[in-house]
């Protein structure tokens, strides 16, 4: 009979030469939103909005041929939009979509770090070869892969549906910018939102207060109103730039070619938010450490 | 690893290691074992007593190459902003199991984390296996494993769960890191309860845990801090025996950060001790002494002398010095040959007092702290 040493055993295998060390925080982080029912079902009914919209642009083209029979001139007052299907159209779900992004922001990314903070795990985190940055990359690609799977894929499929029914050359050359500009923009969204969000998730402790301390900095809620009275006050367009998710929306029109709304170029908007990711990293830097001290 | 002959020779091997390192005279092992104070003053005892205590240890001498330095620090200073919690630590250890000995707030879990790159140094320079500190810090942590002091896990995970995610976060492939983890996690004795709830477990099983994260990725040191912390006795001496078996027979080192002086005593073969962040003690634990032998000083009246001479002539080391008669005993055998002894000389001789010469580490961390 054998006998077989029931002591520890040393590991044979040999560890990656050059792993994507934020890699595992990523996977685990959503496949760990995946398990819960709660979220899945709310990022299926998320897709209902595109889903509409894809209904939509299907009906578009015998509607249009509706129209033309009646003489080209078909207006149903309020629902002017019904027919567009350039980058305005796009623009459009993707502020529909921005609702489910901030709600998933919401409820999965204040408690990102904070509850890692609660249970100690920091220091599980960074006993390993895990760099800060590794730490935040994690983070923030659980919530970029939130953003990408509520707005980025969906509107990049209704353009290939898009594309798909139109076969129209002159339709690929009013559109065919915006897998860019969505790209570009997506990411902008996950790096201003994410960063936020982990910030303040490193500053508090408690989901709840986080939350709403994200809704207030990002601009909804009274800082929409504050903002919206003072502009009518002082007649002065640049109150604007007090609100994050407005900044957000002006960048996000300037890419994907529409028109200005404000007195100040976009590019200034750009800037503060690259300012404020800075701050948020900074705050990041300064709050995830592997060890509390306690002087 | 170099191979040896014994089972038990491989801990030994390693002190021996950690002796020269001191530059202490292999020749005379007691100059090593004495640091505070000769068993006995005459040399040729003192000597003997050397070979008998050390065993196959230094017989070993010739085939036992010296490893290289497990760590090395020098004039290591760390600060806590203002506060200095490492004055200029000198340190110089070889593989084995050390542990490091202080009262609180003496910089052990400092000197940890400092190990493992987590604090920037103040000052000095610190390697661990031949790596800077300062620069390789992820290259270090990739071979090393801690068990933190305070409770900690990743939160919605069990323990098959958050123990592959250690293991992938170290580089493991996702299918070795499960592998590894129900693997681990029988062999600290969690097997049953490794799908269980962690809010479920008690302070024991958590502990367990906590071994099995950082022992995931199979590393070559061990950083444990307070390993028995909160622990029942059983469940402190499976712990320990856990330890004893990692570091004695699997070529992994260990550094035992506690305040609890028998785990030290009981697992380690190089002892560290800090007080206020400085280097009062450094030192092989006597466990060739704890292993193989005690020393007993007897007092009384009559014939101490021919006491001792018979004791002699049965094989024992004795030596009379003033009014003590000090001798040394094989452990199993305890204080019976010395009442045997009596037993045989009658009434010319008396004892009124045995005690045991030697109380170990403690008596060492006493005075070394003091």
């Amino acid at each position: 009979m054998p006998i077989y040493d029931q002591g520890y055993q040393r590991w044979k295998g040999e560890l990656q030469r050059y792993p994507v060390r934020w890699w595992p925080i990523l996977r685990h982080g959503v496949l760990d939103i995946v398990k819960k029912r709660k979220y899945l079902i709310l990022l299926l009914l998320s897709w209902l909005g595109p889903f509409a919209r894809g209904v939509q642009l299907f009906l578009q083209r015998p509607a249009r041929d509706l129209a033309s029979s009646l003489g080209g001139n078909l207006s149903i007052p309020g629902l002017g939009g019904i027919f567009a299907d350039g980058m305005d159209f796009y623009y459009q779900v993707l502020q529909q979509q921005s609702f489910a992004v901030l709600l998933f922001v919401i409820f999965v990314g204040s408690d990102l770090v904070a509850r890692d903070r609660r249970f100690n795990a920091l220091q599980i985190y960074f006993s390993k070869p895990l760099s800060l940055n590794d730490y935040i990359l994690g983070k923030l690609g659980i919530l970029g892969s939130l953003v990408f799977f509520l707005a980025w894929l969906p509107l990049i499929l209704l353009w290939l549906f898009a594309l798909s029914l139109s076969l129209r050359a002159d339709y690929l050359q009013d559109v065919w910018m915006l897998p860019l500009a969505t790209t570009l923009y997506v990411l902008l969204m996950i790096v201003v939102m994410g960063l936020l969000m982990l910030a303040l998730s490193a500053i508090g402790r408690r989901a709840i207060f986080i939350a709403v301390s994200f809704i207030i900095i990002f601009g909804y809620g009274p800082m929409q109103g504050v903002t919206e009275i003072l502009k009518g006050i002082t007649g002065n367009d640049y109150w604007g730039l007090i609100r994050i998710s407005g900044n957000l929306g002006d960048v996000g029109r300037w890419w994907f070619g529409l028109p200005n709304m404000n007195d100040y170029h976009p590019a200034l908007s750009l800037a503060l938010l690259a300012g404020i990711c800075a701050l948020a990293y900074q705050q990041l830097r300064r709050r995830i450490r592997p060890i509390e001290v306690v002087l | 690893m170099t191979p040896l002959a014994t089972g038990t020779g491989s801990r030994q091997g390693r002190s021996h290691d950690c002796i020269k390192a001191l530059g202490s005279p292999a020749s005379d092992p007691m100059e090593h074992f004495g640091r505070p104070g000769r068993l006995f003053p005459d040399d040729a005892l003192q000597h003997r007593a050397g070979q008998l205590l050390s065993g196959v240890l230094f017989n070993l001498e010739d085939r036992v190459a010296p490893e290289p330095y497990l760590l090395e620090t020098q004039a290591l200073t760390q600060a806590y902003g203002p506060k200095t919690v490492l004055h200029g630590l000198d340190l110089r250890l070889r593989p084995g199991a050390i542990g490091l000995l202080g009262p609180n707030g003496s910089g052990k879990s400092t000197l940890l984390r400092t190990l493992l790159g987590l604090l920037p140094l103040a000052g000095g320079t610190a390697r661990v296996f031949d790596l800077d500190v300062a620069t390789q810090d992820l290259a270090i942590r990739r071979r090393i494993g801690l068990m933190p002091e305070s409770e900690c896990m990743v939160p919605g995970m069990n323990a098959v769960e958050l123990t592959a995610y250690c293991g992938e976060l170290v580089g493991m492939a996702r299918r070795d890191a499960i592998e590894r983890a129900h693997q681990v996690l029988y062999y600290v004795g969690l097997g049953e309860s490794r799908y269980r709830d962690l809010g479920g477990y008690s302070q024991g099983m958590k502990q367990r845990l906590k071994l099995a994260q950082a022992l995931v990725h199979d590393p070559d040191l061990l950083l444990l801090d307070e390993p028995t912390a909160g622990m029942d006795p059983p469940g402190r001496e499976a712990m320990l025996e856990l330890i004893r078996d990692i570091s004695g027979n699997k070529g992994v080192s260990v550094i035992i950060s506690t305040h609890l002086l028998p785990d030290v005593e009981e697992t380690c073969g190089w002892v560290v001790v800090l007080k206020d962040g400085r280097l009062v003690e450094e030192r092989s634990v006597q466990r060739e002494l704890i292993d193989r032998g005690v020393v007993f000083d007897l007092r009384g009246r009559g014939d101490l002398a021919g006491l001792a001479e018979k004791l002699k002539a049965q094989g024992h080391l004795a030596e009379l010095v003033d009014e003590t008669l000090r001798v040394m005993l094989q452990r199993q055998e305890g204080t019976r040959p010395v009442f045997e002894a009596l037993a045989e000389m009658g009434e010319s001789v008396q004892i009124r007092h045995l005690t045991e010469a030697s109380r170990g580490i403690e008596d060492q961390f006493n005075k070394a702290i003091r």
